[in-house]
């Protein structure tokens, strides 16, 4: 498996760091006019993600048919606390680091046309 | 006497209690040095005011004849992905420029609570990915004994602030060897205890399946006074452990005779400096000599490891770094559109170094793709975690190097990340098996750079490995050696 650097604009719109792709006149998607990641830095990251999965490719010699999967090291119960009702914060403490607010809300661009 | 700075805590704390010194003393020595030795760049805030005026409370405290724990009046840093309340909290990552945390980490609070004096926050790779301090997105840190050198990361920041005698404690994460590798090149202990063990609740996260906050300190006796205040379970982190929690600083002497101790070859193979080599095989000849069971041992899929935690540890990147989006807190570029927005944000605000974890960690969740590559981590990590359990059948303790080469230049690994990965070899095992793991100093290269020794223990073991560092400290007298400022 090769990420070309088309895969890697792709993974980084999913991740919210590229600028969505753009319809035109004809309807169709297209990439926009403005990138966030510029041609040498893709080329770059698609370079640098090719040794990591080219190195990361060594586990397709372990047979894994009968290994179950672990989602951490320590096998210990989950435990929930009990639900009791604690001390909220604030409003005004909850708003005090947003970028842009409006009374007690965050503020944030117009969503609904 | 030395000056309060150069002093262990243990020290300080006996002087304290013998109406010695104040607390206020310690810590305007603290900031004296740590101003001094400004260009090593450990700190990204400090709080004097706020420090002198906790340092003056400990103080009456005492005087009033209260009953004290063991860290009141004594100073200790952050790392600065430690929500605290005082003092921006910002992951040196410039998302978070500024950031005033309306909460506190459950640790933080702890040591308010046990009296300890919290002088700031140290400075440490973005979102505490990587090995060397240098994706800080505020300057690197240098390394005490060299600066010239990196001092490891992530917790570049702690581990040199307690090398260059700015402070005699701190705290760090390690999610792959951020607190071992460090302190393995700062010439300082420092310890992972085993995942759960200490509370995560309200530390930025990295790889939640992997985070662990521990110690660092220039003696065991110090590490464990620290442990002692950290650890425990928290009901708000649902993963921390409800297990019993011992005394880790009661009766904590040398413990060696007739220890097992078991070396995995597969950890000193190609790319291990022959300094490192050569030291840790005058260890273990050391512990022989005191009585302890030396036998060679495997962990087969030792090799695996690197891939297997950079596959889990960027799927989670990618997963937990989602929030920010420029909009509860934080920095944020505005656009009209809100999806430009949180591109815009997320673009401007994240370091090189973050941005292709999120997009590796993406790659390998997404459509097609999870089951040949997070799905089959997921399963490599239950071998590696059946090595460490199939080794402690037979043994009570494995050694390895801590890194494989001593601190290297600044700059000399930045621009391959593969390379700067590898640094990371000998340590990112312990954090996918969850079992603990401590750096000790046992010596230096030619060239004047400590090196560490890596003890691995069963899960909840730690005090058996702080009994061992012991030992190491009574015979070398690491934390006499201090580096030349």
């Amino acid at each position: 498996m090769k990420i070309d650097e088309s895969v890697v604009r792709k993974m980084a719109r999913l991740a919210y760091l590229e600028l969505p792709r753009v319809i035109n006149e004809q309807g169709e998607l297209c990439e926009p006019d403005e990138h966030l990641i510029g041609d040498e830095q893709l080329s770059q990251m698609a370079k640098d993600l090719n040794k990591i999965i080219e190195h990361v490719q060594q586990l397709n010699e372990l047979d894994l048919s009968d290994v179950e999967p672990t989602s951490h090291g320590v096998p210990l119960p989950s435990l929930l606390r009990s639900d009791v009702v604690g001390e909220p914060l604030s409003s005004e403490v909850t708003l005090q680091n947003a970028p842009a607010k409006a009374g007690t809300a965050f503020r944030v661009p117009k969503v609904i046309e | 006497m030395s000056a309060l700075h150069q002093q262990t805590a243990e020290e300080l704390s006996r002087a304290l209690k013998a109406e010695e010194i104040s607390s206020q003393q310690i810590v305007q020595s603290c900031f004296e040095r740590i101003s001094e030795t400004e260009h090593l760049g450990c700190f990204l805030h400090v709080d004097q005011a706020n420090a002198l005026k906790a340092a003056q409370a400990s103080d009456d405290r005492r005087a009033k004849g209260e009953k004290l724990s063991a860290l009141d009046g004594i100073p200790v840093a952050l790392k600065d992905n430690h929500m605290t309340l005082d003092m921006p909290t910002t992951a040196a990552s410039k998302i978070l420029t500024d950031l005033q945390s309306p909460y506190e980490a459950t640790v933080a609070r702890k040591l308010r609570e046990a009296g300890a004096i919290i002088l700031g926050k140290t400075n440490m790779d973005e979102f505490a990915m990587g090995s060397s301090n240098e994706h800080s997105a505020y300057q690197a840190v240098r390394n005490p004994w060299n600066t010239e050198c990196v001092p490891g990361g992530s917790s570049g920041g702690s581990a040199a602030a307690v090398a260059a005698r700015q402070v005699p404690l701190s705290l760090g994460t390690d999610t792959g060897g951020s607190i071992r590798q460090p302190a393995s090149m700062c010439g300082v202990y420092g310890l992972k205890p085993t995942y759960g063990r200490v509370s995560r609740q309200g530390i930025i996260a990295f790889a939640s399946s992997l985070d662990q906050v521990g110690p660092f300190a220039r003696t065991p006796k110090d590490l464990a006074a620290l442990l002692d205040i950290i650890a425990g379970y928290d009901p708000l982190d649902s993963t921390s452990a409800q297990v019993e929690t011992p005394r880790y600083s009661d009766e904590l002497l040398p413990q060696v005779k007739g220890l097992r101790i078991g070396i995995p070859n597969e950890y000193f193979g190609e790319g291990l400096q022959d300094e490192v080599r050569d030291r840790i095989e005058q260890s273990v000849d050391s512990l022989k000599q005191a009585g302890a069971i030396v036998t060679e041992i495997s962990l087969p899929h030792t090799q695996y490891a690197l891939s297997t935690y950079y596959l889990i540890a960027t799927a989670e990147v990618s997963s937990n770094l989602a929030r920010y989006d420029g909009i509860r807190y934080g920095a944020r570029i505005e656009d009209r559109d809100l999806r430009k927005m949180i591109a815009r944000t997320r673009s401007a605000g994240f370091g090189a170094e973050v941005q292709r974890r999120i997009v590796l960690g993406t790659f390998v969740l997404s459509a097609g793709y999870y089951d040949a590559y997070y799905g089959k981590a997921q399963k490599v990590r239950t071998l590696i975690r059946k090595d460490f359990e199939n080794a402690f059948d037979s043994v009570d303790v494995i050694l390895t190097p801590t890194s494989p080469f001593t601190a290297f230049p600044l700059g000399s690994k930045t621009k391959d990340p593969m390379s700067m990965y590898l640094s990371d070899i000998c340590t990112l095992a312990v954090n996918l098996a969850g079992v603990p793991g401590l750096s000790v100093p046992i010596g230096f290269s030619d060239a004047g750079l400590p090196i560490g020794a890596q003890l691995i223990g069963p899960w909840f073991k730690e005090k058996r490995l702080l009994q061992i560092a012991q030992y190491f400290e009574e015979n070398l007298s690491m934390s006499t050696k201090s580096p030349d400022l």
